[in-house]
């Protein structure tokens, strides 16, 4: 079984969630002895020592034949997204150049049209978010393709797997020249992160993707629904696959200063972003600290919001209380959870979540909105509707003050994070894929 | 006859250390050493060591006729014991001359008469005790922090002793007054009110370099003649501005140099004028008429730039709520802790501007927004709040 993945984070290079997942995936896919190559804009010049199968499509010399032939899948796309459902690109016996077997590998014949071999460009990436991040998306299909392409040609490969929507033009056209069946991994939608006022060119690839997809892999439960209702996918080509934990054999223990050993603490970890709902954590806070003025608030991270949650936290007059420690990496990350009573995640809309995760391990209750993925996994969680921030402040307090109640609860999550492993999730991924290759389970 | 009365202000704030989550309850030195340290460092070789020089020049040369006043914050004095001896030195000297008189202010730059008589008393206090061990003088004038003033500071003042106060002079304060006489506070008889000439003085202290204004080059003779003018409608003209002004707002290319060096003969060309110090001019001069000011004035018009937000509300509570442990504890080392973060500057890094015209940044503010000055401040205090508080359990 040999999989092309396409993908816009791994670690070290660029990492949030999506970056953490994919490693996670790629982990325990490996551990299933399937092959993977995967495809990353840009590398740093270093590469990472898990990533020896990692590939850049920067500096991927680029032919007009090849640009040519992408933008007209793209072309087609646009003019008739339910294409797909009846073209497949014709395997003509075609044979120009040499040993290459171009026919039996299903390759478009477009592609090695004899009289645009010339190279047009030289692939280059930022990798990463910015502002040419539409435009770089695009320009990642032809280069994704190319590298999928000779990737193929190397060793056969089976399936084409993307995550989330900056690759799925890549895998949409890469699909359509290779032949190869692709399979998109929802990890978020624009629904997730922006709620009702997402972008709709976002939408419109996501929709394309998800639509053209052979087989879709959902985060969570709560995701599948989303790409059903929202995306008109049909259930049947949906699977969910929950994410693994990193499971680490011994967290650190960590000194806390004497002086602030014996205070509460509830921290909130994460992009400080609509979706992660920030808001609702400062306001619910503000209500705890009437109740118990000694509770210390910590929001780690950073984003669009945070200007605003600091100005607010200024406005209700707990700035001596709550505090704002900015991004964190590395080690001090599980420092932070260790030193934490409790982690609130407020998702406004959260497909999975692996943070929670991360906070169990390293010790931290957890309290999850009502819209987390994760939550499906971890039954023991306490939950909360984002929105009811007079809840949310009754049930910190309720940890606060219920040390007992707090640790069962940690007790019943640390349980059900032992059978997340990313194994399992890799276990589920083959299943995904049997359902458009046959040989995945060799 | 009209005077010219100089004032300087000297100051510099102790400036903070990024102070993270993870210091409190651990590190418990707040101060940038370092920072404070290059900034005193340079400011006195570029103002306060040939300033000071050519000061002294200045008064020997006119032989007792250009009188002078000055101000020093406590915390440019910490700073300037601990890394710029040279010219503290160079203020003794100053002294020395019998021609420069200095003022007293609060200690810590701060604004505890905002909130507590006993403690604004207590910072002036420590203020005058400096002022007579440096200086061998007992400081008869006040000012306050950054020239804020109302009738309150006046009567703080008047409790203290103190027989002239200044202020600040915003044209909606004054209406149709001349900021060129002596006034006295309203409900203090025995006290006179010497008010800054706002526009004279950011003559020199704003618009010096500015190249877009209309009077540059500013040329002694022609700033001199502006001073004439007063004759026959004023009588005393304040000039007070940062002492930084000299060689570091206004660097030495700027000639700001060559401009002060030739002022003193200038202005004394017309044989009417005379230089005199704060109390000087106090003394000689009757006051005009009783001010009633109700709100408080400053250099913004009120006191927008330190307490106009939020955020410097919140901090500023935070500060204030510290008060009742540390008056318990009476522990030398963070009484001196918390006056150190009363300073005003701190609350002003965290300024946000007025209108969308406004200056986004705060002016040498070491953070690079008034958010991060916030956050960072409010770990500091939090982290004092928690050694106040472990301090008043044992």
């Amino acid at each position: 079984m040999r999989v092309l993945m396409l993908g816009w984070e791994f670690p070290p290079h660029i990492s949030g969630g999506l970056g953490t997942a994919c490693y996670g995936i790629t982990q325990g896919l490996t551990k299933k002895g399937t092959d993977i190559a995967f495809i990353l804009p840009s590398m740093k010049a270093d590469s990472s020592p898990a990533g020896t199968f990692l590939r850049s499509a920067s500096g991927v010399p680029i032919s007009r034949a090849l640009k040519k032939a992408v933008e007209k899948v793209h072309q087609q796309q646009e003019s008739d997204e339910f294409a797909h459902l009846f073209m497949r690109p014709v395997s003509a016996r075609l044979n120009p150049y040499g040993d290459y077997d171009f026919g039996r590998r299903d390759i478009d014949p477009d592609v090695f049209n004899e009289n645009d071999q010339c190279v047009e460009e030289i692939s280059h990436f930022r990798g990463g978010y910015h502002d040419d991040l539409m435009d770089e998306v695009y320009r990642f299909s032809t280069a994704a393709t190319s590298v999928v392409l000779e990737e193929h040609m190397k060793k056969k490969a089976d399936v084409i797997h993307a995550h989330d929507w900056m690759t799925y033009p890549a895998a949409i056209a890469a699909s359509r020249l290779s032949g190869l069946p692709f399979v998109a991994h929802l990890h978020a939608t624009e629904f997730d992160r922006c709620g009702e006022h997402g972008y709709d060119k976002i939408y419109n690839i996501e929709r394309d993707g998800l639509q053209a997809a052979d087989h879709v892999i959902a985060v969570s439960q709560r995701t599948k629904q989303v790409a059903v209702e929202r995306y008109g996918v049909p259930p049947e080509k949906v699977s969910v696959v929950y994410n693994g934990a990193f499971l680490h054999e011994k967290v650190p223990t960590f000194d806390i200063p004497e002086l602030v050993r014996d205070e509460k603490r509830v921290l909130f970890m994460g992009r400080i972003t609509f979706q992660k709902g920030p808001e609702y954590f400062v306001e619910a806070a503000r209500l705890v600290l009437n109740e118990m003025p000694d509770v210390r608030f910590i929001m780690a991270g950073n984003g669009d919001l945070l200007p605003r949650m600091i100005r607010r936290v200024a406005e209700l007059r707990m700035g001596s209380r709550f505090h704002f420690p900015g991004f964190m990496r590395g080690k001090d990350v599980q420092r932070m959870y260790s030193m934490a009573d409790l982690y609130v995640m407020p998702s406004v809309s959260e497909p999975f979540g692996i943070a929670p995760l991360e906070a169990l391990q390293c010790g931290a209750p957890i309290l999850l909105s009502k819209q987390s993925g994760c939550a499906e996994v971890l039954p023991g969680a306490l939950t909360v509707d984002y929105w009811d921030v007079r809840q949310m402040a009754d049930k910190i307090l309720d940890v606060l003050n219920h040390p007992d109640m707090a640790a069962e609860s940690l007790r019943r999550c640390q349980e059900a994070l032992q059978t997340l492993t990313w194994e399992r999730a890799a276990d589920g991924i083959l299943e995904a894929y049997a359902h458009v290759c046959p040989n995945a389970r060799s | 006859m009209p005077s010219v009365c100089f004032c300087f202000e000297v100051h510099q704030p102790c400036r903070l250390r990024p102070y993270g989550f993870f210091d409190m309850g651990a590190r418990k030195d707040y101060e940038d050493r370092e920072l404070n340290r290059s900034i005193i460092r340079k400011v006195a070789e570029t103002c306060y060591l040939p300033m000071n020089a050519l000061l002294l020049e200045l008064i020997e040369r006119h032989q007792g006729r250009l009188r002078l006043s000055f101000s020093l914050s406590g915390t440019v004095i910490d700073q300037l014991e601990a890394y710029a001896p040279e010219a503290l030195e160079g203020f003794k000297a100053l002294a020395r001359t019998g021609c420069v008189e200095f003022l007293d202010e609060p200690d810590n730059h701060g604004l505890a008469f905002l909130f507590s008589e006993e403690e604004f008393r207590a910072t002036v206090r420590r203020h005058r005790e400096r002022m007579y061990r440096l200086f061998g003088q007992q400081p008869r004038a006040f000012h306050n922090t950054e020239l804020i003033y109302n009738n309150d500071v006046a009567q703080m003042a008047e409790h203290m002793g103190y027989s002239v106060i200044l202020s600040e002079s915003p044209g909606y304060m004054l209406g149709w007054r001349s900021p060129h006489f002596v006034y006295r506070p309203q409900s203090c008889p025995g006290m006179k009110l010497m008010l800054k000439s706002s526009s004279l003085s950011d003559d020199i202290a704003r618009r010096f370099s500015d190249r877009s204004w209309v009077s540059y080059p500013l040329m002694a003779d022609t700033f001199a003649s502006w001073l004439h003018r007063v004759k026959g409608n004023g009588e005393v003209i304040n000039l007070f501005m940062n002492y930084e002004t000299f060689g570091e707002h206004q660097g030495a290319d700027t000639g700001i140099f060559d401009f002060m060096r030739a002022l003193p003969d200038q202005i004394l060309k017309d044989p009417e004028f005379n230089f005199l110090t704060v109390s000087e001019a106090a003394d000689r001069y009757g006051s005009y008429a009783a001010l009633d000011v109700p709100y408080h004035v400053s250099q913004e018009g009120d006191l927008y730039p330190w307490l106009g937000n939020d955020m410097q509300k919140d901090a500023f509570r935070a500060l204030c709520e510290c008060q009742g442990l540390v008056n318990y504890l009476d522990d030398e080392e963070l009484t001196g802790i918390w006056r150190k973060l009363q300073t005003a500057d701190h609350l002003y890094y965290m300024s946000t501007p007025r209108t969308s015209g406004g200056r986004a940044h705060p002016a040498l503010s070491p953070y690079r927004t008034p958010l991060e000055a916030y956050t960072n401040f409010m770990n500091i205090l939090a982290d004092l709040r928690i050694r106040l508080v472990a301090k008043s359990n044992q």
